[in-house]
């Protein structure tokens, strides 16, 4: 299982468009629709991972779009010490990502999505093949 | 009215929070059947209340069990048994150590590393824990609402108005409650051994990583050309290297529930030591040693100074020496427990190392002025250190330490033998 927490803004936003053009993404993707990248840290991408997500992934506006005038480079820090700290685990960064998307264009977030999917899938034959 | 009948048990790790529990002893309205550091007298005979200290581990469930099944009340004194504490560090290399309250039903936690007999004598008589102030209500340090410049190591010790966090220095006084050691009285952050919130660690992670919101961070343009977060080293992975030992330094066992998978490196005090920052260290070193924290710590200080080349002070060697003093004393007393004597162990650590995890004792000298000295503090005051790269080496009595440090001032080699 994959979380992506997406804004209610852009990301949601560019789902929706992708949902009217009927465009299709891995069905392992549950999206939590948030308010605001800037609303996600630490504590809700942990929760998701203790509660069996392979890996977590925030989508928000583009840079200099966000609705909220900075929270998506907010949360770029947040995620960033974040994958640093999987790594000082011994797990792979790619257990959590941070994406952007354009509300006009569907093809953005299933972008996003078909990058979480293959990373999340190279980071799991990994760990298989380590077994 | 009765005496209420309390057995106090040690599970694994550092012992400190059953040295001060032999205080029970001199309490009217407690009867202590039976204590492990007085050896075991225990009849398995049914109690009032089963105090646990130490860390647990999955191999500890039955143990466990079987103190719940005999209790009316089970209390944890000190964070290990609570969230795993400092010990948790170990599940970074594949360790198992968990909190209690994963395992049985606790009713009474009194977190703290270690805290105050006093705090839990308080929640056993009023049969509920006690609600404590916010650490950073009882501050001297203040917050200026801004976001960070640079993310530093080592406070700027001559500003002792300054809140941690807004120096570039991550403090977790922000989910913590007020604490029996107070770090932050001796200009060393604090990390969180009384968590004020149930996911104190990401919490604490969360908070730091906000104010550095303006931190340059690596992004990278995708294919279908909007912008996601780039993997190259910023400001963010060179200022905080060691994200797991600063912000879930009291509480990775509670609050990240998978194993590490780092290797081991062959034992509990090395795969907590090793990932460390090396200005971390004396004081992660001074808790995890227990009784022989004293030593190891000064020891480890010793074998970087020899490694950097610093020459602390001649009233600096005098004051280490008084610790060792103490240390001495401690272990003596290793064969005979006495509370009354303890308590004369931790007061002469107060007045030598600020408080009994050595938060005042460093590098090249101390960082706060210690009462009832009469030297100048400029007579043992922490000297200017260029934190490098080394490989270093010192032996005392008690122990042997060898440390290698890398370049970002993390701790890549640990061994300590200890006699
Ligand atoms: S490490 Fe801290 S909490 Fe754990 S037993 Fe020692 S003093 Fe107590
Ligand atoms: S965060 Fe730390 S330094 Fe800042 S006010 Fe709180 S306890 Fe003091
Ligand atoms: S200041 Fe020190 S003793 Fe107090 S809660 Fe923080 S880490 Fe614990």
């Amino acid at each position: 299982m994959i979380i992506a927490f997406a804004c209610e803004n852009c990301a949601q936003g560019s789902a929706n468009t992708a949902g009217v053009l009927r465009m299709k993404y891995d069905h392992r993707i549950k999206i939590v629709r948030v308010p605001c990248a800037g609303r996600v840290g630490p504590r809700q991408i942990i929760e998701a991972l203790n509660n069996g997500a392979d890996s977590v992934a925030i989508i928000g506006c583009c840079f200099g779009a966000c609705h909220y005038n900075d929270g998506n480079l907010i949360t770029l820090r947040r995620v960033k010490a974040m994958k640093r700290m999987f790594e000082e685990l011994g797990f792979d960064p790619d257990m959590v990502n941070m994406y952007t998307a354009r509300a006009a264009e569907g093809d953005t977030i299933v972008g996003d999505f078909e990058d979480m999917s293959a990373k999340t899938d190279a980071m799991l034959s990994k760990e298989v093949s380590n077994e | 009215m009765s005496k209420m009948k309390v057995l106090v048990r040690q599970l694994n790790g550092c012992n400190r929070c059953a040295w001060h529990l032999l205080a029970l002893e001199s309490f009217d309205s407690i009867s202590l059947i039976g204590h492990s550091l007085l050896g075991n007298n225990d009849n398995n005979e049914r109690v009032d209340a089963v105090i646990l200290t130490g860390f647990a581990t999955r191999k500890d469930r039955e143990m466990l069990e079987g103190f719940r099944d005999r209790a009316d009340l089970i209390a944890l004194f000190g964070t290990c048994p609570y969230t795993g504490g400092i010990f948790g560090l170990a599940n970074q290399r594949g360790a198992s150590v968990l909190p209690v309250e994963d395992l049985i039903k606790v009713d009474m936690n009194i977190a703290g590393c270690p805290p105050g007999v006093g705090t839990l004598i308080e929640t056993l008589t009023k049969g509920t824990s006690t609600l404590m102030s916010p650490l950073c209500s009882t501050c001297n340090r203040e917050f200026q609402k801004q976001y960070l410049k640079e993310i530093i190591h080592t406070p700027s010790w001559d500003d002792s108005t300054t809140c941690f966090n807004n120096q570039g220095l991550p403090c977790s006084g922000v989910v913590s409650a007020e604490c029996a050691q107070r770090c932050i009285d001796f200009n060393t952050p604090c990390r969180g051994c009384v968590p004020n919130v149930n996911d104190s660690g990401p919490g604490a992670l969360g908070y730091f990583t906000s104010l550095a919101g303006q931190m340059d961070v690596d992004t990278k343009a995708t294919e279908w050309t909007t912008d996601m977060l780039g993997d190259k080293p910023d400001e963010i992975t060179k200022g905080i290297p060691d994200v797991v030992g600063t912000f879930f330094r009291y509480t990775l066992a509670h609050d990240f529930k998978r194993a590490g998978r780092l290797p081991t490196t062959g034992g509990l005090c090395s795969d907590i030591m090793t990932g460390r920052l090396i200005q971390e260290a004396p004081q992660i070193a001074a808790t995890i040693y227990g009784s022989r924290g004293i030593s190891v710590a000064l020891t480890l200080i010793e074998a970087y100074e020899n490694a950097i080349g610093v020459e602390p002070s001649e009233k600096t060697r005098e004051i280490r020496s008084e610790l060792r003093k103490i240390q001495a004393t401690w272990t003596k007393l290793e064969r005979k427990p006495d509370s009354k004597r303890f308590a004369e162990i931790v007061k002469a650590l107060k007045t030598f190392a600020g408080n009994e995890v050595l938060s005042n004792v460093y590098f090249s000298g101390f960082k706060v002025p210690l009462k009832d000295v009469e030297y100048t503090f400029d007579a043992y005051s922490i000297r200017e250190i260029d934190w490098k790269a080394a490989s270093g080496y010192a032996e005392d009595e008690n122990c042997k330490v060898s440390i290698t440090v890398d370049d970002r001032g993390i701790i890549r080699e640990w061994s300590c033998e200890l006699r």
